[in-house]
Protein backbone atom coordinates (compact mmCIF):
# COMPACT_ATOMS: atom_id res chain seq x y z
CA UNK A 1 0.00 0.00 0.00
CA UNK A 2 1.40 3.20 -0.76
CA UNK A 3 1.12 6.89 0.76
CA UNK A 4 -1.45 7.79 -2.17
CA UNK A 5 -3.32 4.86 -1.33
CA UNK A 6 -3.48 5.77 2.06
CA UNK A 7 -4.57 8.93 1.34
CA UNK A 8 -7.33 8.34 -0.82
CA UNK A 9 -8.91 6.21 2.14
CA UNK A 10 -8.64 8.84 4.52
CA UNK A 11 -10.80 10.78 2.10
CA UNK A 12 -13.32 8.36 0.89
CA UNK A 13 -16.31 10.21 -0.42
CA UNK A 14 -19.79 10.06 0.69
CA UNK A 15 -20.90 7.32 -1.52
CA UNK A 16 -24.68 6.05 0.15
CA UNK A 17 -26.40 3.65 -1.28
CA UNK A 18 -28.45 3.63 -4.12
CA UNK A 19 -32.37 4.24 -3.25
CA UNK A 20 -35.39 2.30 -5.30
CA UNK A 21 -35.88 5.48 -8.01
CA UNK A 22 -31.77 5.94 -8.46
CA UNK A 23 -31.79 2.03 -9.58
CA UNK A 24 -35.11 2.02 -11.55
CA UNK A 25 -33.27 5.42 -13.50
CA UNK A 26 -30.63 2.72 -14.36
CA UNK A 27 -32.62 0.63 -15.59
CA UNK A 28 -34.52 2.50 -17.42
CA UNK A 29 -32.03 4.48 -19.14
CA UNK A 30 -30.44 0.93 -20.30
CA UNK A 31 -33.76 0.17 -21.69
CA UNK A 32 -33.71 2.70 -23.74
CA UNK A 33 -30.32 2.77 -25.07
CA UNK A 34 -30.97 -1.34 -25.59
CA UNK A 35 -34.07 -0.12 -27.72
CA UNK A 36 -31.93 2.28 -29.77
CA UNK A 37 -28.93 -0.28 -30.30
CA UNK A 38 -31.73 -2.51 -31.62
CA UNK A 39 -32.93 -0.32 -33.99
CA UNK A 40 -29.47 0.92 -35.38
CA UNK A 41 -29.36 -2.70 -35.87
CA UNK A 42 -32.30 -3.61 -38.33
CA UNK A 43 -31.35 -0.55 -39.82
CA UNK A 44 -27.68 -1.39 -40.88
CA UNK A 45 -29.29 -4.56 -41.74
CA UNK A 46 -31.79 -2.77 -44.08
CA UNK A 47 -29.32 -1.01 -45.71
CA UNK A 48 -27.29 -3.38 -46.64
CA UNK A 49 -30.30 -5.61 -48.41
CA UNK A 50 -31.45 -2.30 -50.21
CA UNK A 51 -27.67 -2.32 -51.47
CA UNK A 52 -27.29 -5.45 -52.25
CA UNK A 53 -30.51 -5.59 -54.16
CA UNK A 54 -29.81 -1.92 -55.95
CA UNK A 55 -26.00 -3.92 -57.83
CA UNK A 56 -28.58 -6.44 -58.62
CA UNK A 57 -30.60 -4.29 -60.51
CA UNK A 58 -27.01 -2.54 -62.04
CA UNK A 59 -26.05 -5.73 -63.35
CA UNK A 60 -29.08 -6.77 -64.59
CA UNK A 61 -29.79 -3.39 -66.40
CA UNK A 62 -26.31 -2.95 -67.99
CA UNK A 63 -26.11 -6.73 -69.11
CA UNK A 64 -29.15 -5.91 -70.94
CA UNK A 65 -27.75 -2.48 -72.77
CA UNK A 66 -25.03 -4.10 -73.48
CA UNK A 67 -26.11 -7.96 -75.10
CA UNK A 68 -24.43 -9.79 -72.38
CA UNK A 69 -26.10 -12.95 -71.30
CA UNK A 70 -28.19 -15.19 -73.08
CA UNK A 71 -30.83 -14.76 -75.89
CA UNK A 72 -33.55 -15.70 -73.38
CA UNK A 73 -32.59 -12.92 -70.87
CA UNK A 74 -32.16 -10.28 -73.50
CA UNK A 75 -35.94 -10.61 -74.32
CA UNK A 76 -36.85 -10.00 -70.81
CA UNK A 77 -37.51 -6.86 -68.79
CA UNK A 78 -35.62 -5.23 -66.48
CA UNK A 79 -38.30 -6.65 -64.04
CA UNK A 80 -37.70 -10.13 -65.14
CA UNK A 81 -33.81 -9.46 -64.41
CA UNK A 82 -34.61 -8.69 -61.41
CA UNK A 83 -36.49 -10.61 -59.97
CA UNK A 84 -33.71 -14.09 -62.08
CA UNK A 85 -30.82 -12.41 -60.12
CA UNK A 86 -32.88 -12.28 -56.46
CA UNK A 87 -33.57 -16.20 -56.80
CA UNK A 88 -30.10 -16.89 -58.34
CA UNK A 89 -28.33 -15.32 -55.66
CA UNK A 90 -29.76 -17.47 -53.19
CA UNK A 91 -27.01 -19.27 -51.37
CA UNK A 92 -27.41 -22.96 -51.31
CA UNK A 93 -26.04 -25.32 -48.16
CA UNK A 94 -24.06 -27.47 -48.85
CA UNK A 95 -22.43 -30.63 -46.41
CA UNK A 96 -20.89 -29.21 -43.12
CA UNK A 97 -17.37 -31.86 -42.94
CA UNK A 98 -15.47 -28.98 -41.11
CA UNK A 99 -14.09 -28.73 -37.68
CA UNK A 100 -17.23 -28.23 -35.16
CA UNK A 101 -17.28 -25.57 -32.37
CA UNK A 102 -18.30 -25.10 -28.77
CA UNK A 103 -21.81 -25.38 -27.96
CA UNK A 104 -23.63 -26.55 -31.11
CA UNK A 105 -23.00 -29.06 -34.15
CA UNK A 106 -24.44 -28.33 -38.09
CA UNK A 107 -24.70 -30.71 -40.35
CA UNK A 108 -25.14 -28.12 -43.62
CA UNK A 109 -23.67 -24.48 -43.88
CA UNK A 110 -24.62 -21.91 -47.05
CA UNK A 111 -22.23 -22.70 -49.67
CA UNK A 112 -18.96 -20.54 -49.51
CA UNK A 113 -19.75 -19.67 -45.73
CA UNK A 114 -17.92 -21.54 -43.09
CA UNK A 115 -17.83 -21.61 -38.84
CA UNK A 116 -16.00 -18.28 -37.71
CA UNK A 117 -16.61 -18.60 -33.74
CA UNK A 118 -19.03 -20.01 -31.18
CA UNK A 119 -20.01 -19.06 -27.22
CA UNK A 120 -21.83 -21.47 -25.10
CA UNK A 121 -25.25 -19.65 -26.33
CA UNK A 122 -24.12 -18.28 -30.13
CA UNK A 123 -22.92 -19.83 -33.12
CA UNK A 124 -22.00 -17.89 -35.83
CA UNK A 125 -21.53 -18.68 -39.29
CA UNK A 126 -19.73 -16.22 -41.92
CA UNK A 127 -18.88 -15.66 -45.23
CA UNK A 128 -15.59 -16.71 -46.52
CA UNK A 129 -12.97 -14.16 -46.21
CA UNK A 130 -15.12 -12.55 -43.30
CA UNK A 131 -11.84 -11.10 -40.73
CA UNK A 132 -15.20 -10.44 -38.37
CA UNK A 133 -15.13 -13.01 -35.87
CA UNK A 134 -16.35 -10.69 -33.16
CA UNK A 135 -18.85 -12.78 -31.02
CA UNK A 136 -20.97 -9.99 -29.77
CA UNK A 137 -21.59 -8.68 -33.49
CA UNK A 138 -23.90 -10.24 -35.83
CA UNK A 139 -24.49 -8.16 -38.50
CA UNK A 140 -24.62 -10.00 -42.00
CA UNK A 141 -23.69 -13.30 -40.33
CA UNK A 142 -25.61 -16.43 -39.73
CA UNK A 143 -26.19 -16.51 -36.16
CA UNK A 144 -27.49 -19.40 -34.16
CA UNK A 145 -28.50 -18.05 -30.64
CA UNK A 146 -29.95 -20.04 -27.53
CA UNK A 147 -32.61 -18.12 -25.75
CA UNK A 148 -32.55 -16.61 -22.35
CA UNK A 149 -34.23 -18.83 -19.92
CA UNK A 150 -36.92 -16.14 -19.10
CA UNK A 151 -38.13 -16.24 -22.47
CA UNK A 152 -40.58 -17.93 -23.63
CA UNK A 153 -43.30 -17.86 -26.85
CA UNK A 154 -42.56 -18.19 -30.68
CA UNK A 155 -42.68 -14.50 -30.73
CA UNK A 156 -44.10 -13.07 -34.27
CA UNK A 157 -43.75 -14.30 -37.98
CA UNK A 158 -45.50 -17.49 -39.93
CA UNK A 159 -45.28 -21.04 -38.73
CA UNK A 160 -43.29 -23.36 -39.80
CA UNK A 161 -42.04 -26.92 -38.26
CA UNK A 162 -38.39 -27.84 -37.37
CA UNK A 163 -37.80 -31.58 -37.22
CA UNK A 164 -41.54 -31.93 -35.78
CA UNK A 165 -41.57 -29.29 -33.22
CA UNK A 166 -43.03 -25.53 -33.85
CA UNK A 167 -40.89 -22.76 -34.70
CA UNK A 168 -42.18 -19.07 -36.19
CA UNK A 169 -39.78 -17.42 -39.28
CA UNK A 170 -40.46 -13.61 -39.47
CA UNK A 171 -38.76 -11.04 -42.11
CA UNK A 172 -37.43 -8.02 -40.72
CA UNK A 173 -36.02 -6.03 -43.35
CA UNK A 174 -34.68 -8.41 -45.15
CA UNK A 175 -33.21 -10.48 -42.03
CA UNK A 176 -34.91 -13.71 -41.64
CA UNK A 177 -35.89 -14.81 -38.04
CA UNK A 178 -36.65 -18.38 -37.33
CA UNK A 179 -37.81 -19.37 -33.30
CA UNK A 180 -37.92 -22.57 -32.31
CA UNK A 181 -37.93 -24.94 -29.04
CA UNK A 182 -34.95 -27.32 -29.81
CA UNK A 183 -35.96 -31.34 -28.25
CA UNK A 184 -33.66 -30.46 -25.44
CA UNK A 185 -35.39 -27.93 -24.13
CA UNK A 186 -33.24 -25.07 -25.59
CA UNK A 187 -35.45 -22.44 -27.47
CA UNK A 188 -33.27 -21.40 -30.22
CA UNK A 189 -32.85 -18.15 -32.22
CA UNK A 190 -31.54 -18.59 -35.60
CA UNK A 191 -31.18 -14.89 -37.84
CA UNK A 192 -30.44 -15.39 -41.12
CA UNK A 193 -28.67 -11.97 -43.15
CA UNK A 194 -29.95 -10.65 -46.36
CA UNK A 195 -27.15 -11.32 -48.34
CA UNK A 196 -28.33 -15.79 -48.23
CA UNK A 197 -31.40 -14.22 -50.00
CA UNK A 198 -33.37 -17.52 -48.41
CA UNK A 199 -36.57 -18.02 -48.26
CA UNK A 200 -38.48 -19.51 -44.99
CA UNK A 201 -38.33 -23.17 -46.00
CA UNK A 202 -33.89 -22.79 -46.71
CA UNK A 203 -33.79 -21.50 -43.51
CA UNK A 204 -35.36 -23.97 -42.08
CA UNK A 205 -33.42 -26.72 -43.72
CA UNK A 206 -30.67 -25.20 -42.17
CA UNK A 207 -31.72 -25.10 -38.64
CA UNK A 208 -32.86 -28.94 -38.84
CA UNK A 209 -29.31 -29.86 -39.07
CA UNK A 210 -28.27 -27.52 -35.77
CA UNK A 211 -27.87 -29.22 -32.75
CA UNK A 212 -27.40 -27.84 -29.13
CA UNK A 213 -24.71 -29.67 -27.77
CA UNK A 214 -24.19 -30.49 -23.85
CA UNK A 215 -22.10 -27.77 -22.98
CA UNK A 216 -23.97 -24.89 -24.37
CA UNK A 217 -26.30 -23.06 -21.80
CA UNK A 218 -28.93 -20.64 -22.22
CA UNK A 219 -28.03 -16.92 -22.73
CA UNK A 220 -28.01 -14.45 -19.96
CA UNK A 221 -30.70 -11.55 -20.94
CA UNK B 1 -41.88 -7.44 -18.61
CA UNK B 2 -39.24 -8.30 -16.29
CA UNK B 3 -36.51 -10.22 -17.88
CA UNK B 4 -33.44 -11.89 -16.32
CA UNK B 5 -31.24 -9.24 -17.33
CA UNK B 6 -33.40 -6.84 -15.38
CA UNK B 7 -32.80 -8.82 -12.56
CA UNK B 8 -29.34 -9.10 -12.31
CA UNK B 9 -28.53 -5.90 -13.84
CA UNK B 10 -30.89 -4.55 -10.54
CA UNK B 11 -29.31 -6.68 -8.37
CA UNK B 12 -25.66 -5.75 -9.58
CA UNK B 13 -26.27 -2.19 -9.41
CA UNK B 14 -28.28 -2.67 -6.15
CA UNK B 15 -24.48 -4.04 -4.62
CA UNK B 16 -22.12 -2.15 -6.38
CA UNK B 17 -23.34 0.95 -7.57
CA UNK B 18 -21.94 2.99 -4.70
CA UNK B 19 -18.60 1.55 -5.21
CA UNK B 20 -18.81 2.79 -8.49
CA UNK B 21 -19.79 6.27 -7.96
CA UNK B 22 -16.91 6.64 -5.03
CA UNK B 23 -14.52 5.64 -8.11
CA UNK B 24 -16.34 7.52 -10.14
CA UNK B 25 -16.10 10.78 -7.63
CA UNK B 26 -11.79 10.28 -7.62
CA UNK B 27 -12.07 9.68 -11.95
CA UNK B 28 -13.59 13.43 -11.89
CA UNK B 29 -11.40 14.86 -9.46
CA UNK B 30 -14.09 15.54 -6.92
CA UNK B 31 -16.81 16.67 -9.38
CA UNK B 32 -19.93 14.87 -7.88
CA UNK B 33 -22.05 15.82 -11.10
CA UNK B 34 -20.00 14.46 -13.46
CA UNK B 35 -19.24 11.32 -11.49
CA UNK B 36 -23.25 10.56 -11.42
CA UNK B 37 -23.44 11.01 -14.90
CA UNK B 38 -19.78 8.86 -15.70
CA UNK B 39 -21.81 6.00 -13.80
CA UNK B 40 -25.32 6.42 -15.59
CA UNK B 41 -23.19 6.25 -18.94
CA UNK B 42 -21.62 3.29 -17.58
CA UNK B 43 -24.09 1.53 -16.34
CA UNK B 44 -25.97 2.33 -19.57
CA UNK B 45 -23.72 0.75 -21.52
CA UNK B 46 -23.43 -2.14 -19.13
CA UNK B 47 -27.20 -2.83 -19.59
CA UNK B 48 -26.87 -3.06 -23.65
CA UNK B 49 -23.99 -5.40 -22.91
CA UNK B 50 -25.18 -7.66 -20.45
CA UNK B 51 -25.45 -11.06 -21.96
CA UNK B 52 -21.64 -10.41 -23.22
CA UNK B 53 -20.55 -9.48 -19.72
CA UNK B 54 -19.32 -12.80 -17.48
CA UNK B 55 -20.03 -12.81 -14.06
CA UNK B 56 -16.74 -12.99 -13.06
CA UNK B 57 -15.25 -10.11 -15.23
CA UNK B 58 -18.22 -7.79 -14.52
CA UNK B 59 -16.55 -5.19 -11.67
CA UNK B 60 -13.54 -5.42 -13.91
CA UNK B 61 -15.81 -4.44 -16.87
CA UNK B 62 -17.73 -1.77 -14.91
CA UNK B 63 -14.42 -0.02 -14.36
CA UNK B 64 -13.44 -0.15 -18.10
CA UNK B 65 -16.58 1.66 -18.85
CA UNK B 66 -16.00 4.27 -16.07
CA UNK B 67 -12.66 4.98 -17.99
CA UNK B 68 -14.43 4.88 -21.61
CA UNK B 69 -17.21 7.26 -20.00
CA UNK B 70 -14.63 9.51 -18.62
CA UNK B 71 -12.49 9.87 -21.68
CA UNK B 72 -15.79 10.32 -23.89
CA UNK B 73 -16.70 13.03 -21.95
CA UNK B 74 -13.40 15.13 -22.29
CA UNK B 75 -13.46 14.48 -26.00
CA UNK B 76 -16.95 15.83 -26.14
CA UNK B 77 -16.09 18.76 -24.22
CA UNK B 78 -12.78 19.54 -26.05
CA UNK B 79 -15.74 21.05 -28.85
CA UNK B 80 -19.13 21.31 -27.04
CA UNK B 81 -19.44 24.95 -25.43
CA UNK B 82 -23.27 24.32 -24.48
CA UNK B 83 -25.59 21.28 -24.38
CA UNK B 84 -29.23 21.95 -24.67
CA UNK B 85 -31.66 19.41 -23.25
CA UNK B 86 -35.14 19.53 -23.59
CA UNK B 87 -35.32 17.54 -19.67
CA UNK B 88 -33.98 18.48 -16.57
CA UNK B 89 -31.15 15.46 -16.00
CA UNK B 90 -32.62 12.33 -14.18
CA UNK B 91 -30.87 12.53 -10.89
CA UNK B 92 -29.35 15.44 -9.51
CA UNK B 93 -26.17 14.99 -7.65
CA UNK B 94 -25.85 15.86 -4.31
CA UNK B 95 -22.72 18.32 -3.39
CA UNK B 96 -21.38 16.70 0.30
CA UNK B 97 -19.35 19.34 1.81
CA UNK B 98 -15.95 18.75 1.05
CA UNK B 99 -12.84 18.59 4.10
CA UNK B 100 -9.79 20.72 3.43
CA UNK B 101 -8.20 17.78 2.12
CA UNK B 102 -10.20 16.31 0.01
CA UNK B 103 -10.58 19.72 -1.53
CA UNK B 104 -6.52 20.04 -1.99
CA UNK B 105 -6.47 16.46 -3.21
CA UNK B 106 -8.95 16.64 -6.24
CA UNK B 107 -7.61 19.64 -7.28
CA UNK B 108 -4.22 18.27 -7.95
CA UNK B 109 -6.07 15.65 -9.52
CA UNK B 110 -7.74 17.51 -11.64
CA UNK B 111 -4.42 19.17 -12.80
CA UNK B 112 -3.80 15.30 -14.23
CA UNK B 113 -4.28 14.47 -17.53
CA UNK B 114 -7.79 12.15 -17.94
CA UNK B 115 -5.80 8.97 -18.79
CA UNK B 116 -2.79 9.72 -15.92
CA UNK B 117 -5.72 10.67 -13.35
CA UNK B 118 -6.98 6.99 -14.79
CA UNK B 119 -4.33 5.13 -14.64
CA UNK B 120 -3.11 6.52 -10.92
CA UNK B 121 -6.41 5.82 -9.66
CA UNK B 122 -7.04 2.76 -10.51
CA UNK B 123 -3.77 1.68 -9.63
CA UNK B 124 -4.15 3.37 -6.00
CA UNK B 125 -7.32 3.41 -4.94
CA UNK B 126 -9.02 0.62 -6.93
CA UNK B 127 -5.99 -1.55 -6.12
CA UNK B 128 -5.68 -3.08 -9.52
CA UNK B 129 -2.40 -4.61 -10.68
CA UNK B 130 -0.64 -3.35 -13.34
CA UNK B 131 -2.21 -6.10 -16.36
CA UNK B 132 -5.59 -5.52 -15.18
CA UNK B 133 -5.17 -1.41 -15.41
CA UNK B 134 -3.72 -1.95 -18.69
CA UNK B 135 -6.84 -3.73 -19.96
CA UNK B 136 -8.76 -1.30 -18.31
CA UNK B 137 -7.15 1.59 -20.06
CA UNK B 138 -6.71 -0.38 -23.22
CA UNK B 139 -2.76 0.41 -23.51
CA UNK B 140 0.19 -1.80 -22.62
CA UNK B 141 1.41 -2.22 -19.14
CA UNK B 142 4.49 -0.03 -19.69
CA UNK B 143 2.45 2.56 -20.26
CA UNK B 144 0.53 2.21 -17.19
CA UNK B 145 3.70 2.19 -15.64
CA UNK B 146 4.91 5.22 -17.08
CA UNK B 147 1.85 7.39 -16.65
CA UNK B 148 1.01 6.18 -13.32
CA UNK B 149 4.60 7.38 -12.40
CA UNK B 150 4.78 10.49 -13.62
CA UNK B 151 0.93 11.19 -12.03
CA UNK B 152 2.24 9.77 -8.48
CA UNK B 153 5.33 12.33 -9.26
CA UNK B 154 3.12 15.43 -10.37
CA UNK B 155 0.67 14.37 -7.74
CA UNK B 156 3.09 14.41 -4.50
CA UNK B 157 4.62 17.50 -5.78
CA UNK B 158 0.95 19.61 -6.02
CA UNK B 159 0.05 18.22 -2.39
CA UNK B 160 3.03 18.72 -0.51
CA UNK B 161 3.67 22.28 -2.38
CA UNK B 162 -0.28 22.59 -0.16
CA UNK B 163 0.88 21.23 2.55
CA UNK B 164 -0.35 17.60 2.97
CA UNK B 165 1.51 15.74 4.86
CA UNK B 166 2.42 12.23 3.01
CA UNK B 167 3.99 9.34 4.69
CA UNK B 168 7.30 8.41 2.64
CA UNK B 169 6.15 5.85 -0.74
CA UNK B 170 6.73 2.65 -0.34
CA UNK B 171 6.80 -0.69 -2.20
CA UNK B 172 3.91 0.35 -4.62
CA UNK B 173 5.20 2.81 -6.65
CA UNK B 174 6.23 2.19 -10.45
CA UNK B 175 9.63 2.00 -11.69
CA UNK B 176 10.46 5.53 -12.61
CA UNK B 177 12.21 4.57 -15.83
CA UNK B 178 9.04 2.49 -17.08
CA UNK B 179 9.10 2.77 -21.02
CA UNK B 180 6.75 5.50 -22.64
CA UNK B 181 4.46 3.43 -24.97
Amino acid sequence: MSDITDLFRSISPDTPEPDAATIEGDLARGRTALVRAHRRSVVRRSVFATGTLAVGVVVAVAATQTGGGSAATNDAGPAHHIKAHHAASAVNLVAYTGKQLEGFTVDRVPAGWHLSTSTQYALLVTANGSTDDDPSVFVDKLAVLTSSADEHGLGPGDPVTVNGQPGHVDNQAGTLILRYNAPNGFGIDIQAPPALHWTADQLVSFAEGVHVTGDAVHARG
Amino acid sequence: MTTERDVQFRAYVEARRGQLVRTATFLAAGDHHAAEDLVQTALMRMYVAWPRVRSETVDAYARKALVNALIDTRRAAAHRFEQARAELPDIPAHDPPATETETTVFAALSALPARMRAAVILRHLCELSVTETAEALGCSEGTVKSQTSRGLTQLREALIADGVALAAPVGHDEPATARTS
